[in-house]
């Protein structure tokens, strides 16, 4: 899991709502793998990652990238992981 | 988001009405039949009858002067010699029956219903007054627009108004969460009638919620007659405005995204709404979810009371009552609801849960605090400003 990205995110979110038609996108264009957690379904996993208290957030290894963000700033996000 | 600028600056330029000038309703003219002259209906006219070697005279007309450069739009002013003129001097006495003017002397100037026997600088300031008083307090805001005719800007504005300020009002994707929930639940409920009569059951009560506390607030607000109450509510305006600003000031520079609702909350609400959506009478669910829906709106309710303040103060300054007050609050609730209704709808056809972006939340925290301070100030300051007729 350490090496994976992951991406928390909740249904009543509107942010995480446009994160997840980003991913889409990015899945597409880049072929891009993560894995899904959900703030409530997945409440143990997510307290172990300490999210804090605004979502969306993806997680690379130490680095996170809170809050709703455009397209540009997540593709840069990803490439300062090298995950894309 | 420049272009979302622009099109706000746009409206705001839209709310500033045209005036076309008319009179005030206690205009009457009462010389101008007498004098055989034929006034400007849409001018005030200003009647001096003096002597031509009377010094006082001299200077009224000297002051006149500057009066009718400085409302050459709303002024006429009509010069009568009455020492050598005869003709003029038995007409003023006419004139001075029929006003029941008991002193004889002049300068005597006449404005409406009102009348000034000799001059000095408190007289002029007087005069002045009264002329502005019959020109620009009631401004008739209807202007001639090509193909439609005649048309009220007031009836105009206030309905744009109430769109912006209820949009503004209403915009707040976090505010969403509730209704993210129900979707997502909806999604699961195999009869797609029932899940889209129990989710526009939700909006519709949500909506009507929101209507009645602000009929309420128009009914309190027709009482509050008294002028402390008026400033009291302008205080809670400006308050609110200053709040609004700090927190601005305070997520201005936190990231965009959507702040965890608190957990309690949260499973509360769910289990909630799992229990309505899955009770098998359709009445019974009907009722649960609307509520649901006047619970979760009294409380958000309490937190935004500044804009219904603000659009209820603009209907009542601008006296607009009846079914045209309805009306307006309709469109206002409309368009707050305009959001959700959107979120409602796309998700339904598409059956993908579908958000608003965040991005724009600071800047609406921004305007609605600009909104609310400026508003605050003009209540106490200016409220004749907000009568959309500047």
């Amino acid at each position: 899991m350490e090496d994976k990205l992951i991406v928390v995110s909740a249904v009543w979110c509107p942010s995480c709502l446009i994160l997840k038609k980003n991913l889409k996108k990015l899945k597409e264009e880049y072929n891009l793998e993560y894995t899904m957690l959900d703030y409530d379904l997945d409440d143990t996993e997510v307290e172990e990652l300490d999210v804090g208290e605004k979502l969306p957030v993806m997680i690379y290894k130490d680095k996170r990238l809170i809050g709703e963000k455009s397209y540009e700033e997540i593709v840069e996000f990803l490439r300062d992981c090298e995950l894309v | 988001m420049k272009n979302k600028i622009i099109i706000f600056l746009l409206t705001i330029i839209l709310f500033i009405p045209c005036s076309v000038f008319a009179l005030s309703k206690d205009y009457v003219d009462n010389v101008a039949s007498i004098m055989g002259e034929k006034p400007n209906v849409n001018k005030v006219s200003l009647y001096l009858f003096y002597g031509e070697e009377c010094p006082h005279c001299e200077e009224e007309r000297h002051w006149l002067d500057n009066i009718k450069e400085k409302y050459s739009e709303d002024l006429d002013i009509y010069m009568y010699e009455v020492w050598h003129n005869d003709d003029n001097s038995a007409k003023a006495d006419i004139i001075r029956e029929k006003m029941n003017i008991d002193r004889t002397g002049v300068p005597l100037t006449v404005v409406g219903n009102k009348y000034y026997v000799g001059f000095s600088e408190t007289i002029g300031s007087v005069i002045e007054n009264t002329i502005k008083e019959y020109a620009v307090e009631e401004k008739s805001t209807e202007v001639e627009i090509p193909i439609l005719g005649r048309i009220d800007m007031k009836n105009v504005s206030i309905p744009l108004v109430a769109v912006v300020l209820g949009f503004i009002d209403g915009f707040n994707p976090c505010a969403m969460w509730v209704l993210l929930f129900l979707i997502n639940m909806l999604f699961g409920v195999k009869n797609k009638k029932k899940a889209w009569v129990l989710g526009l059951t939700f909006l519709f009560i949500s909506g009507f919620v929101y209507f009645l506390s602000m009929l309420g607030i128009n009914l309190i607000l027709g009482i509050a007659t008294v002028n402390w109450m008026r400033a009291a509510i302008a205080l809670f305006i400006l308050v609110a405005g200053i709040f609004n600003l700090r927190k601005y000031l305070k997520i201005r520079k936190e990231e965009a995204g959507c702040v965890v609702v608190d957990k309690k909350k949260r499973k509360k609400l769910a289990t909630r709404m799992k229990s309505i959506i899955e009770t098998r009478s359709f009445i019974l669910a009907l009722i649960g979810i609307s509520v649901l829906a006047i619970s979760v709106n009294l409380i958000e309710l309490a937190c935004s009371l500044g804009f219904p303040l603000i659009f209820t103060e603009i209907l009542t300054l601008n006296e607009v009552s009846g079914v045209l007050r309805f009306v307006f609050l309709i469109i206002y609730i409309l368009f707050y609801m305009i959001d959700d209704i959107f979120v409602f709808t796309v998700s339904m056809v598409t059956l993908e849960a579908t958000g608003i972006t965040n991005k724009y939340n600071k800047l609406c925290t921004l305007v609605s605090a600009i909104i609310m301070i400026i508003m605050g100030v003009l209540l106490i300051v200016k409220p004749e400003w907000i009568m959309l007729n500047f």
